[in-house]
């Protein structure tokens, strides 16, 4: 996809101080980028940072290092009414829509707040702009579900009244934090369906966080995977599920149910990623099994494998 | 080992605060009342006394440091000054004397409580929907809500004045000496019945309510579940499964029940005329006699700290999950 | 082959304040020693009553159960409880949905296993235990050592392995796995499985084991039963499952077509439209009814029929699977 670039970000890390210990970096010098209607997945095993990532781009989180770009300004450290206005730009939806939902609100009071805090909408538009909403995201009548509580909705609902949120100030793009993780697999289809059919209509942009590398493969443009903090792969949807690169994906992509590897996972061990500071080289070394000696003392740079494909492994050099 | 040391150098830092607020206290309060006290007290107690409680109030020219390194030095060394109730008797021979009563009574009555509210807690819980699991809560409910006062008359006035069957006050008949001979034991247990009955029935129904509540809880913890799966015994299910992790929210709870026993149930020994510390905080709060007042505040305070550490220790012992430092 | 366990006519239905609601209804299957069946369905549908159910878990003031349960022939609901207590674990084992709560926090892993054999195995020594249990933890992969830890000094994984380690303490022949794997990273997932497959064979285990991801289970299991609202609706074989959608219960095609792929050309995904039905407003007909593209107007109104057998579905608008071309695991 060769249109214009949305949003981008250059070398972001992000560090999270620990009492007697150092520093936790949960994202380190990521730069990636997201054209206008493109979908960027984003996997990785919990924990690697994706949803850090998420948080830096909405600017939810303000980048220890680094930058944030938007429609070309930087936003790294916008705030006030600056980042309000961001904030009709750039929406998140999260994996848990019951917890980011208030039990005591309706569903129309839930969407009534953002179109009036971001769009300034008073009375009859805002009345019209919130019907258009739920319409939008398919929980019709909406004068039914504009009166209902959270937890008169199945979970699919709720999902949708968040999405609905998060489009009301009239985003062009959205984080999606694992939004149909915790759905059953029929639901999940209606989601990510949705999702689609909304970026076609409202022109959106996405952010698509999952672990889920089938369904990644499904919604996403272009897959993007991190490990223990650092992006180690990027390329097309179809580039990274068919010829992966970096041998964490290739793990990765083993261990996804339908997939048809065979045998014993491409692991030397199992474990989770050392986040600290003071880590060097590459953070997959002590799992790899194509560890090569410099690998534990350099980070790989992320290097071109083919014109729409970079990875961040000594193999591909 | 490292938490026993924590908790140990917890325990002094708390024992040495409570001992320094009873220090600051009294000298605190508005209108000094030691000054009052001390002016109400002139010409009716001797210079010696006088002078006992000025050096105790800080009424004297002393700079504060010192006064306050004096009172640490003499606390240590168990001189608690002198009670003007029965002057010139130092405080801590006053405590020496009554605590073995208090402990002695209130003590295993609260320990008893505890322990048998407890147990039928756990067997009310592991058969609710049984028979016991409908009669012993509604009872529980019941003795619970009783005002401990009325109660403990009415089963003086019923079992000691109507049907004799216990001695109605003291510690033992007056007509022996304390010795250790089985004619006085026998006497002092025979006296400590009806009091402690009170004790024990105004209180137990409080634990094993609380303690059905939370075990039934468990109950229902997969843990549990997954102990009955795999065809354990169930009294190995009922205690080390449920029971030990049900227990743990009343910890807390055992340590200020087993705190205040020194206290005293001061209303157990009003009411029966014991020779405990309740009985003489009452008596040193009727006659103004602060020596012993602050005397016993502080051996209140020093074993409740005491035996929340011992709780803790306890604590540590049942759930692994608060010696911490343990993990991979 | 012998049937290990066998689930005939098992309804089930919980006690509530508004009175009894289904949630098992008329189940009917077998599972052969040295087999797996998977059990997929929606949440709420009705596999973990299932696997309590198959437990005798569900308390009388919980649920009223009805159906036999035949391990190895022998009827669980017929045992006293001494006899019960005995069977279990020794002959069924059954590895819980949320491992992250099924072991006692304040016991070691150690004492789990020692607490399993004693209760089981009259006079086992110390040793015995032991040696055991560091068996056993090798055989998950564990490093023995992990015996003296806790349940909270353990990762999720870790603590998974140690459940099903446990489940395997008295080499019981029937294995029932409740969502074993689900909340793991796809990683510790796929080799929690791995060993799971490995363990069956070895073990020559019967194994009911339950998910909510047709993919996962299409990639382990001999037997898939797919389960809606409370009844077995189609029971397939796995060769059958990855081939074409279209001879599938209808509930299983919008199964099927509702995951995306992760292999083979891209193909656009749908969702089932609607919702489960309210078990208690449950119509004489078929279950799917409201939801179903295929359906017939009798459907609405005729019962569908009890089936057995090693493979079948149920639905007024399908025919039986083709029994030649069922291969035999
Ligand atoms: N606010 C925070 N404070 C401290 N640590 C955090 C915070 N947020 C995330 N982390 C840590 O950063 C790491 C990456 O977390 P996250 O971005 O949530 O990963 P993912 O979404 O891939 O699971 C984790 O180890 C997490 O514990
Ligand atoms: N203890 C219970 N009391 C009442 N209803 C229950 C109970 N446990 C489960 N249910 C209901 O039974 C149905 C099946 O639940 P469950 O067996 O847990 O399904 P699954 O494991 O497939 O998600 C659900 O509708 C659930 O709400
Ligand atoms: S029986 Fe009828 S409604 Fe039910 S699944 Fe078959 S076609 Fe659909
Ligand atoms: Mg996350
Ligand atoms: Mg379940």
């Amino acid at each position: 996809m060769s249109a214009k670039i949305l949003v981008s970000t250059d070398h972001v890390t992000v560090r999270f101080p620990r009492p007697g210990a150092p520093d936790l970096v949960a994202s380190r010098a990521v730069s990636l980028h997201i054209a206008t209607q493109e979908t960027l997945g984003l996997v990785g095993e919990s924990g690697s940072g994706k949803t850090t990532m998420g948080r830096t781009l909405v600017r939810l989180l303000t980048p220890s290092a680094g930058t944030v770009w938007f429609e070309g300004k930087d936003v790294t450290h916008i705030h006030g009414s600056a980042l309000m206005r961001y904030h009709r730009n750039a929406q998140m939806i999260f994996q848990d829509p019951f917890a980011s939902l208030n039990p005591f609100h309706t569903v129309g009071h839930h969407l009534a707040r953002p179109l009036a805090r971001l769009r300034h909408l008073k009375g009859h538009e805002r009345q019209e702009a919130l019907d258009e909403l739920l319409t939008l995201v398919g929980l019709t009548p909406s004068a039914v579900f504009r009166e209902k509580y959270p937890h008169e909705l199945s979970g699919g609902q709720r999902q949708r009244v968040a999405i609905a949120r998060a489009l009301a100030g009239g985003p062009s793009f959205i984080v999606a934090d694992e939004p149909v993780s915790m759905l059953d697999v029929s639901l999940r289809a209606e989601i990510l369906t949705l999702l689609e059919s909304l970026q076609e209509r409202r022109g959106l942009s996405y952010l698509y966080i999952t672990h889920d590398l089938a369904s990644a493969r499904y919604l996403s443009h272009r897959i993007a995977v991190m490990y223990g903090g650092s992006l180690v792969e990027i390329a097309t949807a179809e580039e990274l599920v068919q010829a992966p690169a970096h041998p964490y994906t290739r793990l990765l992509l083993a261990a996804t149910p339908g997939s048809p590897h065979k045998g014993p996972l491409p692991e030397t061990m199992q474990g989770a990623p050392d986040l600290s500071a003071d880590r060097i080289g590459c953070p997959f070394a002590p799992r790899c099994p194509s560890v090569m000696d410099q690998c534990s003392q350099v980070m790989p740079e992320l290097k071109a494998v083919s014109p729409s494909h970079q990875a961040a492994c000594f193999l591909n050099t | 080992m490292r938490f026993i040391l924590r908790r140990l150098g917890f325990l002094l830092l708390s024992l040495w605060a409570a001992a320094t607020i009873n220090f600051v206290l009294p000298r605190l309060m508005p209108g000094n009342p030691a000054i009052l006290m001390i002016g109400r007290f002139k010409g009716q107690i001797s210079p010696q006394a006088l002078h006992a409680l000025e050096l105790q109030f800080g009424v004297t020219h002393t700079p504060l440091w010192s006064q306050y390194l004096t009172y640490l030095n003499n606390l240590v060394h168990g001189q608690w000054g002198l009670s003007l109730t029965y002057y010139p008797v130092p405080v801590s021979k006053i405590i020496a004397e009554s605590l073995p009563w208090t402990v002695g009574l209130v003590g295993v009555a609260t320990v008893l409580s505890v322990f048998i509210g407890v147990m039928m807690g756990i067997w009310t819980a592991w058969h609710r929907g049984g028979k016991w699991d409908a009669i012993l809560p509604t009872v529980s409910t019941f003795t619970a809500a009783l005002p401990y006062f009325w109660l403990a008359l009415i089963l003086l006035y019923l079992l000691g004045y109507l049907w004799h069957w216990f001695p109605m006050a003291h510690a033992y008949s007056s007509s022996l000496t304390p010795s250790w001979s089985f004619a006085f034991i026998s006497n002092m247990l025979y006296h400590a019945i009806l009091p402690a009955l009170t004790i024990i029935i105004s209180s137990i129904g409080g634990w094993l309510l609380g303690m059905r509540n939370n075990m039934v809880q468990t109950l229902g913890e997969d843990y549990v579940l997954f102990g009955e799966a795999r065809g354990l015994k169930s009294n190995r299910l009922m205690f080390q499964y449920a029971a030990r992790n049900a227990i743990l929210p009343s910890m807390t709870g055992f340590a200020m029940a087993i705190g205040f026993v020194v206290g005293g149930a001061l209303l157990t020994e009003v009411v029966f005329s014991y020779p405990g510390l309740g009985y003489q905080l009452l008596a040193a709060v009727q006659n103004e006699d602060y020596p012993l007042m602050q005397g016993l505040f502080l051996i209140i305070a020093f074993s409740v700290l005491v035996a929340n550490f011992l709780v803790e220790l306890l604590y540590g012992k049942l759930d692994p999950r608060t010696r911490g430092g343990a993990s991979h | 082959m012998t049937e290990a366990l066998v689930v005939d006519s098992l309804h089930v239905s919980y006690i509530t304040q508004s009175g009894l609601v289904p949630a098992l209804r008329n189940v009917s299957l077998s599972i052969a020693s040295n087999e797996i069946l998977g059990l997929v369905g929606e949440s709420g549908s009705g596999k973990s009553t299932m696997a309590q159910a198959v437990m005798r878990l569900l308390k009388p003031d919980v649920a009223t159960v009805d159906g036999r349960i035949l391990v190895d022939g022998q009827d669980l609901y017929q045992l006293t409880p001494e006899e019960l207590r005995l069977t279990r674990w020794r002959k069924i084992a059954m590895v819980f949905q949320s491992s992250m709560n099924a072991l006692n926090p304040v016991l070691s892993i150690q004492e789990h296993f020692a607490d399993t054999m004693e209760a089981h195995i009259p006079g086992i020594t110390r040793d015995e235990i032991l040696k055991r249990t560091a068996d056993l933890l090798e055989q998950v992969r564990l490093d023995p050592a992990v015996a003296r830890s806790y349940a909270h000094e353990l990762s999720g994984g870790m603590r998974q392995r140690v459940v099903i380690a446990l489940s395997l303490a008295l080499d019981p022949s029937v294995l029932i796995m409740d969502e074993p794997t689900t909340a793991l990273d796809v990683v510790v997932q796929r080799s929690i499985l791995d060993e799971i497959a490995a363990l069956q064979k070895q073990r020559q285990l019967a194994v009911l084991f339950i998910s909510h991801d047709f993919n996962l289970v299409s990639g382990l299991a001999n037997r898939i039963a797919v389960m809606y609202a409370g009844e077995i609706m189609e029971i397939t074989d796995r060769g059958m499952a990855l081939e074409d959608a279209r001879e599938h219960h209808p509930y299983t095609q919008g199964l099927m077509r509702a995951a995306p792929r992760l292999v083979g050309t891209k193909v656009s995904i749908e969702g089932i439209p609607g919702e489960p039905p309210d078990m208690t407003q449950l119509g004489p007909g078929c279950p799917f009814f409201d939801r179903c593209p295929e359906r017939l107007p009798m459907c609405r109104t005729t019962p569908l029929p009890s089936k057995s057998g090693r493979v079948y579905i149920r639905c007024h608008a399908m025919p039986d699977p083709v029994v030649e071309k069922v291969k035999r695991p």
